[in-house]
Parts: structure tokens; C-alpha cells; sequence
């Protein structure tokens, strides 16, 4: 009898095949393992106890990724006959179901050990001993203890007495402390209890999942309103990750009995006690784990080591960054042969629109966007109107204040040509409050259509110049900003106009794909860039987007670098 | 023994048009709202779809051509008439003395059905046309006394016309003015939104 088991597996990466395989491979089974586009094939030819035995084995052994999106098994006729999968080398991998369960096994001489070297993740370490010490005002005290489970214990109680303890991991030392009042949104924090993820933030099954993964991803979560009232906090968002090695997660076996939920680190020099280990060879420290952001079901990498390296050579054949990124995501996804248009938002590098397709052998850009060089410039052209003299007079007549600060307003040389720098112009023609300083106007929009709240906003302009031209097309700015001007003067709020400004341009984008695809029928379209891992904006742009074209992202490279 | 035929399923789109920052210019796109948030639509043959319209006239022509009857509400000009008089005609039949030239996005709208009907895909089309008090200088969601005056006209008009095509018309909301809808219609989701 053989057994098709077929995995939906978003990304290029080894991970699972290894771990099919080595599951498998315990067995000595007959099986095959292939991979065709998104899925991945296991067959195999066993009695059919066995092959319960094996289902039974994948579904404790296999560890949860955020790659694997779904997966169904059927009897077959036979094993396929395919080419056989190479496969290269893979990435260091945090650790898997099967070392959990043996330093958690009290019979086994691994019991708290962790240095446990497991054969199916490949989770490995020479024999190493734990050093833990004091700090002291001269030199270091070493403590003695009889077993490993000793100093996990005793460091969950120093943490809990509120102590800081500096510990090295398999992505560096960090020191750690019990998580109090969060100090800003960047403050990075390791969850030591999932089941306590909801007293902190408002989460959902597939975040949680997401840290449990395989990849021990940072995520952003939202800071429950409770949580942020009591403590008085004026950001949103906190980093979150769980344990990404053995050491941390036996600690947090023993944080979780002293229900000591969170825990803080950060890269330091003051602390009172030290968790080290000798270590002849740094092989542990070379793991890499990914920041990523989720919505609904779908994944964004936000930063990520772990892909094939030979994507750099493609993504450092291009000038422009966003054509690099747009070869990457071709790369990845194998789309050669297709016709995409490609949409990068961004809030660091020039946006762009482009077309790939075969059939006109490479790229041709549909639209960039020109940046003025001043406010003023904005104005003079749209006091070329009649009505565009009428509006700037009611404005200044009715908002002198922000009037007057926009044609002071100084603008860098380099801003760079995007709709993030368009949208920081438009709040400042607009007076949108900016209370830190540290941020940007454009950062400001984004925040205010967040705190909108909103079904719809107004209408914005976002409109291209008139142009028979399929490509190289130029943005109406005028528009842009009197639209917004206008719906100032009638009175709605800067947090509703914001949404307005983040809305619209998701349907201006859906407009462009609209209007390419008329003319020149395409494929698919892919999606990249930092803007995209906005939320709003991902649920905005997906929205509107009603046409049924695929959307592409990158697989495991960044969504931008 | 033959099956009884269902009847014809008609898909019927109210189609609201205007410029909703320069006063009664935005009537139609208002009224559209009014009538959503007023009214319960209800029918055992036919659809009924309400579509804010604004000023995006070419972009409308992929929703246009998919329905088979067509009710553009819009103000208008015609000569030898008051600001709030209410017209009512077939687009294919309208009266000599109805123009749409009295702001860019009416003279937009006009080229937008045009071009659908060169194409061979207009629908059955009526306009439910207002005349507009024209004012320059603000932007504001305020409308004249004409205009407001006129939304009665234009209600009875299009529930008439609405139950002759099997749409039945309940009021859920009888506190909703045109004056009240017309602050928050540039962020009201439609509740009857199109149904195909």
C-alpha cells in the first residue's frame, strides 16, 4: 500500500523535507519525498499498521512552521517516478518537538540538558557545561549546583526577586528581567508562558502558532486596551518571540511555575548573575530566526537570513531597488514566463510600479512618483486654477497656522520618491499633530488612519496625468494635496482624513492593475515593500484589489532589505 | 407536463453621482445614501445594488454595463429652470432642454454613458436629474434650501419608479434628513451594496 502525503509549503527552504526524512528514515520505510511548486510530496510503500505508525510518528514529531499552510494524505497506486530531490545544505533550527519531549523526559539522561543532541532536527552541541555566577564588585563568583535543573530554578527565582541575568543563547547574550511597564514598541520581549500571551496583547490562534514554530519568528503583536490603560502606554505594538533555544525554554519551564509571564532583553552590561557555557566552537551562535508580521493567514517576512543565498547575486544585479526586489520575487516564485506587474511601497526607498513580462523582454515602469522640491512648488501650481487660487485663499483664511508652517516647511534632497514622503507633505499642508518628534509625518498618517477606526473615508485624489501611454506614467500631486485641502476645510477630522489618504491609494493601485491588465493582459500580481506590512494597508490593498489575479509575494527573502 | 418558467431575475443599480465637496454638486451621491440608510429593499424577482458613484465616471463603466436597468442620480442643468427643480427621463430620450454641462464631473458623466452606449452595452438608463444652486468659493457638505427642498420630489419619483420594477420600499430609519446624511456620506459604507 502507499500513502501520499501532500504539504503546502510557502517557502523554497529544506526544512521540512529534513524533517520527513528523518522521521521516515527511522522507519527503514520505503518512501520518496518530491516538491512541485508550493507542495511537498511524501510517498510511502508500507503495510498499512505501519503506515498508521508513521502518521502517528509525523504528528508528534513534526513541528509546526510558518511555511506550512495545509496538508492531506490519499492512497495511491505507486510511488511516482520523479526526479530525486538534491538537497543542499539547510539553516541551524532552534529546536523541535523530539528534544522538547526528552529534557522534559525525567528518565532520560538528557533531563534538563540543554545540550541535547537531536538526530531529527539536527539540533546539535558538543558536550558542554552550564556556568553560572554572581556578580560581584571585583570578579565573578561561581555558584555550584548538582544538576541543570538547579540553575534554571534558581535563575527563575532571581528573575522573579526582579534580579537581571545575562544569558548566553544560540543568537547571542542577552540580559533578561522580568517584563513591567513596556518602555517603547521596540522593546523586545520573550513570552515565557504562552497560555499568558492574552494579558499583554490581543492575539489570535495563528500568532500563537507562529511562535510556536519551528522558526521562533519576532512578531508584532497589539497591546490589549486593557494592559496599555492601566499602564499608560501611547504606543500600540510590542515585539514578542518565545523561546528560540533549549536553554530559554527550560527557563521558562521554571518562569511559569513563579507565573512569570514576560521577560525583557536586551543587549547590556548590568547584571547580577551570568549564564554561560564553555563553547571550543561557536557553531550555536550562527542561528537566525525571522520578524515577521501576520494578518488573517498570511505571512510577511519582515526580516529574514534563512533564504538561498543566490538571491543576493540576483537582488545586487539592479541599481534600483525596486527592480531588485522585483527579480528576487520572480526568482523565488519562478514566474519567468509570466507577465506581473509589480507594486513596491515603501518607506525608505523611491516606490514603483512596474511590468515584468517575457513578452516585452524585461521591465518597463508604469509609474514612478516626482517629489517637489518644496511645498511652495505645490501651491504655485495649484493657484494656476481659478478654483485652486479660491481654495488656498479660504485655507489661509481659515488655517493660517498650518498654511504658514507648510510654506516654511523645509524638505530634504534626499527624500526619496514615494508615496510615504507624498503622504508626509500632505500632513504637513494639513497640520496633522506630531507629537514625538522622532517620527515622521508620513509615520503620523499611518497612525492616524490606524486610530480611525473606519468602514470608508473621503474620496482622495489620487489621479495620473492624462497620458495615452501605457507607461512611464506622471502622478496629479495637485490633486492629491487639494483634495485633502478640501475635505479640511469641510470640516473632517485629520484621523478620518488620514484613512482617506491610506484608502484611496489602495484603490488607486487597484485602478493602475485595472488599467495595465486592459491593455496588456497579466498574470499575477506581486506585492512588495515595507508599506504592505502595514496592517490597515495589507486589508486595504487586498480589498481592493477585486479582480481574481494572483497575488505573489517573497517567499523567504524580506519583503524588502 | 411543463415546468413553469422563473421569472426574469432583473439586477437593478442606483447609481449616485456628484462632486460631494462643492455642496449641492454632490446631491446625487448623497441621495444615494439617504435612500440606503432610509429604505429596506425588498423584492422576490429582482436585485437592487446602490453604488456611490462620486466623480470617478470612467471607472464606473465595468459596474455600469453589468446591470440591466440603470437609475443615475445627478444634478443637471436646463434651460429655463430653477435651482431644486427635479427632472426624470430616459437617458436615450432626454428632453431638448437638458444639458450636463454645469461642472466637470456632470460633463465626465456624460461622456462616461456615451461611451457605453457607442459600445453597445448601455442598459435601460434613467436619469433622476436636479437642478443645483451653484455656488463657488468653499468646499463644504452643506446644501442649499433649494436643493433640500427638491429631496422630496426625488424620493417619490424613484419609489414610484422602483415599484413599478417589483422593488418594495419599507422605511427603517425615519429620522434620517438629507442634511444629516450629507455630513458623513464621504464615510458611510453602503448597506446595499452591489449585489453581483
Amino acid at each position: 500500500m502507499v500513502l501520499e502525503y501532500k504539504f503546502k509549503y510557502l517557502s523554497n527552504n529544506n526544512t521540512l523535507i529534513k524533517f520527513l526524512k528523518a522521521i521516515v528514515s527511522e522507519m527503514n520505510l520505503a518512501f520518496e519525498i518530491f516538491r512541485e511548486e508550493d507542495f511537498i510530496y511524501l510517498y510511502i510503500k508500507a503495510e498499512e499498521n505501519e503506515l498508521l505508525e508513521v502518521s502517528d510518528k509525523l504528528s508528534t514529531q513534526l513541528p509546526m512552521s510558518i511555511f506550512l499552510k495545509d496538508y492531506s494524505l490519499e492512497v495511491v497506486l505507486e510511488i511516482p517516478n520523479k526526479d530525486k530531490l538534491q538537497i543542499k545544505e539547510d539553516f541551524n533550527l532552534p529546536y523541535c518537538p523530539i528534544c522538547v519531549k526528552n529534557v522534559e523526559n525525567k528518565e532520560s539522561s538528557d533531563y534538563y540538558n540543554p545540550f541535547f543532541k537531536c538526530n531529527i532536527c539536527g539540533s546539535s552541541s558538543n558536550e558542554k557545561t552550564l556556568i553560572l555566577q554572581e556578580k560581584a564588585s571585583n570578579e565573578n563568583s561561581l555558584i555550584d549546583f548538582l544538576n541543570n535543573k538547579e540553575v534554571f530554578e534558581f535563575l527563575a527565582l532571581k528573575l522573579f526577586e526582579n534580579k537581571r541575568v545575562k544569558i548566553k543563547t544560540k543568537l547571542g547574550s542577552f540580559v533578561f528581567y522580568k517584563t513591567s511597564k513596556l518602555k517603547s514598541k521596540d522593546e523586545k520581549v520573550l513570552c515565557t508562558n504562552i497560555n499568558s500571551l492574552s494579558k499583554l496583547t490581543v492575539t489570535s490562534k495563528s500568532k500563537t502558532v507562529a511562535l510556536l514554530s519551528i522558526e521562533k519568528p519576532v512578531i508584532d503583536f497589539v497591546l490589549n486596551a486593557v494592559y496599555k490603560l492601566n499602564n499608560e502606554l501611547d504606543f500600540d505594538t510590542v515585539k514578542i518571540r518565545y523561546a528560540y533555544d533549549l536553554t530559554l525554554y527550560l527557563l521558562s519551564l521554571e518562569l511559569q511555575k513563579l507565573e512569570v509571564d514576560f521577560l525583557t532583553y536586551e543587549e547590556s552590561d548590568s547584571f547580577d548573575y551570568e549564564l554561560n557555557y564553555d563553547s571550543l566552537n561557536d557553531e550555536l551562535e550562527t542561528l537566525t530566526t525571522p520578524y515577521i508580521s501576520i494578518y488573517d493567514e498570511k505571512i510577511l517576512l519582515l526580516e529574514n537570513k534563512n533564504y538561498d543565498k543566490k538571491l543576493d547575486d540576483v537582488y545586487n544585479k539592479f541599481k534600483s531597488k525596486s527592480k531588485s526586489q522585483l527579480m528576487v520575487l520572480i526568482e523565488e516564485n519562478k514566474l519567468y514566463e509570466k507577465s506581473i506587474l509589480n507594486i513596491f511601497t515603501t518607506s525608505k526607498y523611491n516606490d514603483n510600479i512596474s511590468l515584468y513580462s517575457k513578452k516585452i523582454d524585461g521591465v518597463i515602469d508604469i509609474l514612478n512618483y516626482d517629489v517637489p522640491s518644496s511645498l511652495n512648488t505645490i501651491f504655485e501650481e495649484i493657484a494656476l486654477e481659478d478654483s485652486g487660487k479660491r481654495l488656498l485663499k479660504n485655507y489661509k483664511e481659515k488655517f493660517p497656522l498650518n498654511f504658514e508652517e507648510a510654506t516654511n516647511y523645509q524638505i530634504s534632497k534626499r527624500e526619496k520618491n514615494s508615496i510615504f514622503v507624498l503622504w508626509d507633505y500632505a500632513a504637513v499642508v494639513l497640520g496633522f499633530d506630531k507629537e514625538n518628534t522622532n517620527t515622521t509625518f508620513g509615520s503620523i498618517l499611518l497612525e492616524n488612519a490606524q486610530k480611525a477606526i473606519l468602514q470608508k473615508g473621503p474620496r482622495i485624489d489620487y489621479k495620473l496625468k492624462q497620458s495615452d501611454k501605457l507607461f512611464n506614467k506622471e502622478f496629479d500631486l495637485t490633486k492629491f494635496i487639494k483634495s485633502g485641502i478640501s475635505f479640511k476645510l469641510a470640516g473632517v477630522d485629520d484621523k478620518t482624513l488620514s484613512f482617506g489618504y491610506l484608502e484611496s491609494y489602495a484603490y488607486f493601485l487597484a485602478d493602475i492593475i485595472d488599467s495595465t491588465n486592459s491593455e496588456f493582459p497579466l498574470d499575477g500580481i506581486s506585492l512588495s515593500g515595507d508599506l504592505i506590512s502595514n496592517e490597515l494597508f495589507y486589508k486595504l490593498i487586498t480589498k481592493a484589489i477585486t479582480s481574481n489575479f494572483n497575488l505573489y509575494y517573497n517567499k523567504d527573502f524580506p519583503i524588502q532589505l | 407536463m411543463g415546468c413553469r418558467e422563473k421569472e426574469t431575475l432583473m439586477n437593478i443599480l442606483i447609481l449616485g453621482i456628484g462632486n460631494i465637496l462643492f455642496q449641492d454638486e454632490g446631491i446625487g451621491a448623497h441621495f444615494i445614501h439617504y435612500l440606503d440608510e432610509k429604505y429596506e429593499f425588498h423584492s422576490s424577482s429582482n436585485t437592487i445594488s446602490i453604488v456611490d458613484g462620486g466623480t470617478l465616471a470612467q471607472r464606473l463603466i465595468p459596474i455600469i454595463v453589468k446591470y440591466d436597468k440603470v437609475f443615475v442620480i445627478d444634478c443637471i442643468d436646463a434651460l429655463n429652470s430653477k435651482p431644486g427643480d427635479v427632472y426624470f427621463f430616459d437617458y436615450l430620450n432626454a428632453p431638448s432642454e437638458i444639458d450636463w454641462q454645469g461642472s466637470a464631473h456632470e460633463v465626465e458623466m456624460l461622456q462616461t454613458l456615451n461611451m457605453i452606449k457607442m459600445n453597445g452595452d448601455l442598459p435601460s438608463t434613467d436619469v433622476l436629474g436636479v437642478i443645483p444652486k451653484r455656488i463657488a468659493d468653499d468646499t463644504t457638505f452643506e446644501l442649499s434650501f433649494e436643493i433640500i427642498k427638491a429631496v422630496d420630489t426625488m424620493e417619490d419619483t424613484i419609489i414610484k419608479a422602483l415599484k413599478k420594477l417589483d422593488i418594495e420600499l419599507v422605511v427603517k430609519n425615519d429620522n434620517i434628513t438629507i442634511e444629516d446624511i450629507a455630513l458623513i456620506s464621504f464615510k458611510r459604507e453602503i448597506v446595499n451594496g452591489p449585489r453581483i
